[in-house]
């Protein structure tokens, strides 16, 4: 299929949430080995690292596969980047029909009566290679086109991006190449390493087709060692992974002046590594642990974030969360509406207080009734890292059970904060009820422990039967206006506040009526004026 | 030649085509069908690429340019294709035997056989255009006056039709499929002389140029005169097809019945397969309607799109048909045809049925027949044939919501045309289900398309069906199965032989089946069970059909050998007599010449041993 749409030069544009494919047993997260399975199908590939490059890579590949009549696919991580909901700017709308143009002006029908033709024809030994190599007549533009759509986007948005983002390349003795978003954690990696005297470097790949092969070569002759990381595992292809090859090749080539390189005269050393496989997490330890094992020599062909005689070994876990940057967790079960009210908090943490968000979940392929795990961070600028929160500021615990089983204390900072789901009155209770060594850790840190009976409240609120259940997350909602400075900091009226977070339910809920856009808000409000805390001085206490 | 050609045109006279009889236009000579898109130039491409095709230059001299980067084709090219080359022998028409049936015209796989009929003034007229005496007596000479067009006609308005049958050399594969349908004699297979093809050659051309039919002598009611119509062969010859391919003539004869309808404004999707191979290899193609072609398993899913975007650009009115054969709709497309037809959407499905994977060598596919000797389950010492049963993909059609089905074959021409017809005018999906017979994999002759469907039907092998939602509620008001011989009956009786016709009876006639008997021609346990499969398919439909019911009794339909028997029934005697919808009362006016007179004022006038038959079969009962 991927094959005859090139083919018949029909510029189609995918957008994919890459995917780990299903092998020795199936996953839904992130992998590029879909991808790269059909990198050679005549399709133009773009990688995005972030919510905002895919919306941007996605209108540039549209422009470049019209005016090359080549069809692209938009790639950005599957559920890391998909279900993430950041900060964007999104463009308007009269902004993207300027930037693409008008189809009509682009597209041919090939099945028109008024124009008959036949098309997907059968093809021998008389004419089959004379189309194929052909089609290198419109292939060969892909490259130029592409950038032109580059900088016209550039011009319009000042937005600009390229065939590739080197970041701190130029007097780089050793850089990490990757695509997607673990090479955005990679960027605040380099910066920290930096700091340590380290002269790293990263480059992210954003074209993969037409593949710069110029470009890479001349972003990293000079470096002593490249560290090129992947989303897959193929190890029978023996040179390494898809992108470990190409970047070879251009090597190779470029050493004996052909293809159009520049010739040089060595190859920095090459080593690869397979990460985040199935979205395991990439750290900016695990990739400074690859850094390391370039300068040390280290492995040539290593892996991250497992335990593996090929894994890498993480020395540091440094916090590379933007200086003031406020990160909640929450432990909640699926059905709780939990992951939801997330996504509600981050919008009106983006759109009322005017912040930088990044939020999202962590589930499995489980349903509803297993535990699922919610990360937010809210920062005054981008949130660059892409990985799973060990140190945060509140911890929520919709599902108490939690308690009893894992530690979701670990990580949260000193004079950091609970808020529980709690059937019980009084917070002696409530603090009696709690598991020995979480109080000691409780006390020890510092640590204020807020509650509310989210079930109880939902189930008053609810007016409809089968939402008794899912309206317990968004009474979170309350809570997190009270515990955090942001309402109170944005010089907002609590009506404006209010009518901001109104606002954001609508979004959410207004598909489903007016009253469950109220009951919702009900909660909301209830979690804000029920919340209690358990105080100090009963902490001090052991029951 | 075509008014206003170049001469450097390959629609126009040339050495190798001095009678210019590969040339557009099928009854009539036309122009190219030039197109305004930017990606193809139709007269650059028929007067280089076809060119150098015909002139066996292509594969070295034409280039790699950006002309062939998408290796579109224009609609028709086919026609500019020669294949005079190709048989030794080609059909010769005997006019005074001729019946004007149009037999021989509907089914010729390749469009190489073509009729017209003229008012006899014009054509004396016309004729006379014929600047040489002996040209145009010998041209004449191949004109006949069948009673249909002529004295029929004649009796009426006083003006009688001069009728022709003329082959076109180029296009003839020498099957002698038309001679063997012509039930009359009037065609007999020659040796292609030197002097044959140029008589052949010219008569083609001055055909072409004689003009077009007198509508006022093609009967609309008559389906099978569509083809006396130059909108009817929107499918040219010049495919690449086998000589006498079954697919070959239920396509055209599909776009026939679509053309004469809805012109050139229509489309066609076509899942790969034998059917892709000979109607698309470059540079030919002989169809005249926007064509494509994605992959094997994904037509219907295709033809879904097609029909959303012609939707959108208000398009509603213009059909879509989407062909592919068993192996893409029973197998691997059966998932994305089954989404189709649930989808309500207006778009037709024409399966081309040859019970095997035909275009890559014959592999058995689940419409293979049980005992059927092909590839991928061979007849062999552990396995004779095919073991497992039919799949019937009509069947299975007609459970899905408000689907129009079919199951014909272009040896049944009414019902094949009306199938098609029907099928167009539904307003939802359709599939119409043909049985094609495949001479290489069936394992018969070149001339015999037509006479192995009508025995696939015959023998139960292949029931016709017509499932029409808009005939009622109830699925025996849906279904109907007429054309099928003795449709009360397990098996028809052949009347010639008074024997009975099965499914044995129909295996030893191919190929396919020879290792289901021995020496002495006893057949098979295996071939047993597929008797018994094929019956069990047949009763099925008659139970759905509502054919099964145990008397005849009100408006009930007859039950099978529940009769009375024909020794019961004498002459005089009153009777009631079932015409597949109604029991109509009446009398036997004599059981030895087979006649009934009905109390409608209508009479039946049969052979006594197919009345007698059907008193046997309760289709005839005492009052």
């Amino acid at each position: 299929m991927l094959y005859t749409i090139s083919g018949k030069r029909l510029p189609v544009v995918f957008h994919i949430g890459a995917r780990a494919l299903t092998s020795h047993s199936l996953n839904v997260h992130a992998g590029h080995d879909d991808v790269m399975s059909v990198a050679d199908v005549g399709w133009g590939m773009l990688f995005a690292r972030n919510a905002q490059e895919a919306c941007d890579l996605a209108l540039i590949a549209r422009r470049t596969a019209e005016a090359t009549s080549t069809p692209f696919m938009s790639i950005q991580d599957g559920f890391l980047t998909t279900h993430t909901v950041e900060t964007v700017r999104l463009p308007e709308p009269e902004f993207m029909k300027d930037y693409v143009g008008d189809p009509s002006d682009k597209l041919i029908n090939l099945l028109d009566p008024k124009n008959p033709l036949m098309s997907g024809t059968v093809q021998n030994q008389d004419s089959y290679m004379k189309g194929k190599i052909a089609q290198r007549a419109y292939v060969d533009r892909v490259g130029d086109a592409l950038l032109e759509s580059i900088e016209l986007f550039a011009q319009k948005t000042g937005r600009r991006y390229g065939l590739l983002a080197p970041y701190r390349c130029e007097d780089a003795e050793y850089v990490l190449v990757g695509m997607g978003s673990y090479m955005e954690t990679a960027e605040v990696t380099v910066d920290h390493l930096r700091q340590q005297g380290v002269k790293a470097g990263c480059l992210t790949i954003y074209c993969y087709r037409p593949f710069p092969m110029h470009e890479i070569v001349e972003a990293l002759k000079h470096c002593k060692g490249i560290a090129i990381l992947e989303r897959m595992d193929d190890p029978l292809s023996s040179t390494g992974n898809s992108l470990t090859r190409e970047v070879k090749a251009a090597f190779c080539d470029a050493l004996n002046g052909q293809m159009g390189h520049a010739k040089i005269d060595r190859i920095p050393m090459i080593y690869h590594g397979s990460a985040g496989l199935g979205s395991r997490d990439v750290r900016p330890g695990d990739l400074i642990a690859t850094f390391h094992n370039m300068s040390g020599g280290g492995l040539e062909y290593f892996c991250l974030g497992i335990k593996h005689p090929l894994a890498l070994y993480v020395k540091e876990e440094p916090d590379l969360r933007p200086p003031g940057g406020f990160s909640m967790r929450g432990h909640s079960v699926g059905g709780f509406g939990s992951v939801t009210t997330n996504k509600v908090i981050a919008s009106i943490a983006g759109d009322v207080f005017g912040k930088d968000v990044q939020a999202y979940p962590k589930y499995g392929s489980e349903k509803k009734g297993l535990p699922t795990t919610y990360y937010l961070t809210i920062a005054d600028s981008h949130v660059s890292t892409h990985s799973e929160l060990d140190r945060v500021d509140l911890v929520i615990l919709n599902d108490v059970n939690s308690l009893f089983s894992g530690n979701p204390l670990k990580g949260l900072v000193d004079q950091g904060a609970i808020f529980m789901q709690s059937p019980l009155e009084s917070p002696e209770d409530v603090w009696a009820h709690l598991p020995p060594h979480h109080r000691k850790t409780i006390r020890e840190n510092s640590i204020r422990v807020f509650f509310v009976d989210m079930v109880h409240i939902a189930r008053e609120v609810a007016s409809v039967p089968d939402l008794q259940m899912r309206m317990q997350g968004i009474v979170t909602l309350g809570a997190f206006l009270k515990l955090t400075p942001y309402a109170a900091n944005s010089g907002m009226s609590d009506e404006q506040v209010l009518s901001g977070v109104e606002k954001a339910l609508r979004k959410y809920f207004g598909k489903r009526g007016e009253q469950v856009v109220r009951d919702n808000m009900t909660c909301v409000q209830r979690g804000y004026s029920e919340l209690k805390e358990v105080d100090r001085r009963i902490i001090q206490q052991d029951p | 030649m075509a008014s206003g050609e170049n001469p450097k045109s390959m629609n126009a006279p040339s050495e190798r085509d001095p009678y210019n009889n590969c040339s557009y236009g099928t009854l009539v000579d036309q122009e190219y069908r030039l197109i305004d898109l930017p990606v193809l130039d139709v007269r650059a491409f028929n007067d280089s690429v076809i060119r150098a095709y015909e002139n066996g230059t292509a594969e070295k001299e034409l280039p790699a340019d950006l002309a062939t980067a998408r290796s579109l084709i224009p609609v028709g090219t086919a026609a500019l294709r020669d294949f005079s080359y190709v048989a030794p022998e080609i059909p010769e028409y005997i006019p005074g035997n001729c019946t004007g049936c149009m037999e021989c015209v509907t089914l010729c796989p390749d469009t190489a056989i073509l009729g017209k009929v003229q008012g006899e003034e014009q054509w004396k007229l016309n004729l006379s255009k014929i600047p040489d005496g002996a040209d145009r007596d010998m041209f004449a000479r191949q004109w006949s006056e069948p009673r249909k067009y002529y004295a029929g006609p004649k009796k009426k308005t006083g003006e009688g039709g001069k009728f022709t049958i003329i082959i076109d050399p180029a296009k003839c594969k020498g099957c002698a499929e038309c001679v063997t349908v012509c039930g009359d004699d009037a065609l007999k297979m020659i040796t292609k002389t030197d002097k044959v093809v140029e008589t052949i050659r010219k008569s083609h051309r001055f055909f072409k140029e004689i003009g077009p039919s007198d509508e006022q002598f093609v009967s609309d009611n008559l389906l099978v005169d569509m083809m006396l119509k130059e909108e009817s062969h929107v499918y040219v010859g010049g495919a690449g097809s086998c000589a006498g391919c079954g697919e070959g003539t239920a396509l055209r004869m599909m776009c026939a019945a679509t053309g004469v309808q809805f012109g050139n404004d229509w489309g066609i999707l076509a899942a790969t397969g034998c059917n892709t191979v000979y109607t698309s290899t470059y540079p030919y193609n002989p169809y005249l309607v926007p064509w494509s072609n994605s992959l094997f398993e994904n037509v219907a899913t295709f033809a879904a799109g097609l029909r959303m975007r012609w939707d959108q650009q208000g398009w509603q009115d213009r059909p879509i048909w989407c062909i592919g054969g068993d192996g893409a709709m029973f197998d691997i497309g059966f998932q994305a045809l089954s989404r189709l037809l649930a989808s309500g959407m207006n778009v037709n499905v024409f399966v081309l049925d040859t019970q095997v994977y035909s275009n890559t060598g014959g592999q058995a596919s689940t419409g293979t027949f049980t005992g059927q000797n092909a590839k991928m389950s061979l007849h062999g010492k552990v396995v004779s044939g095919k073991q497992e049963r039919r799949k019937e993909i009509a069947q299975i059609a007609m459970m899905h919501p408000r689907t129009y089905v079919a199951q014909t074959t272009a040896a049944h021409m009414n019902h094949f045309y009306r199938s098609i017809i029907d099928a167009l005018s539904f307003d939802g999906p359709s599939l119409v289900c043909c049985y094609t017979t495949c001479q290489p994999e069936h394992g018969v002759a070149d001339n015999m398309a037509t006479n192995q469907a009508r025995l696939a039907v015959d023998s139960r092998a292949f029931p016709l069906l017509v499932y029409d939602p808009r005939k009622g509620d109830t699925i025996r008001q849906r279904l109907s199965l007429k054309g099928n011989p003795a449709v009360n009956d397990p098996w028809w009786t052949n009347p010639k032989t008074s024997k009975t016709v099965d499914f044995v009876d129909f295996a030893r006639s191919e190929g396919r089946f020879a290792k289901q008997f021995d020496k002495g021609g006893n057949q098979s346990d295996t071939l047993l069970s597929a008797r018994q499969d094929r019956l069990e398919n047949w009763r099925l439909l008659q139970e759905l059909a509502g054919l099964l019911d145990k008397q005849p009794a009100g408006n009930a339909k007859p039950a099978a050998r529940k009769s009375a028997g024909a020794a019961s029934l004498k002459t005089g005697d009153r009777i009631r007599y079932y015409d597949d919808n109604h029991w109509i009362s009446g009398q036997i006016e004599s059981l030895e010449t087979g006649k009934l007179v009905l109390d409608d004022h209508t009479s039946i006038q049969v052979d006594s041993v197919v009345l007698k038959q059907a008193i046997d079969n309760g289709i005839i009962v005492a009052e």
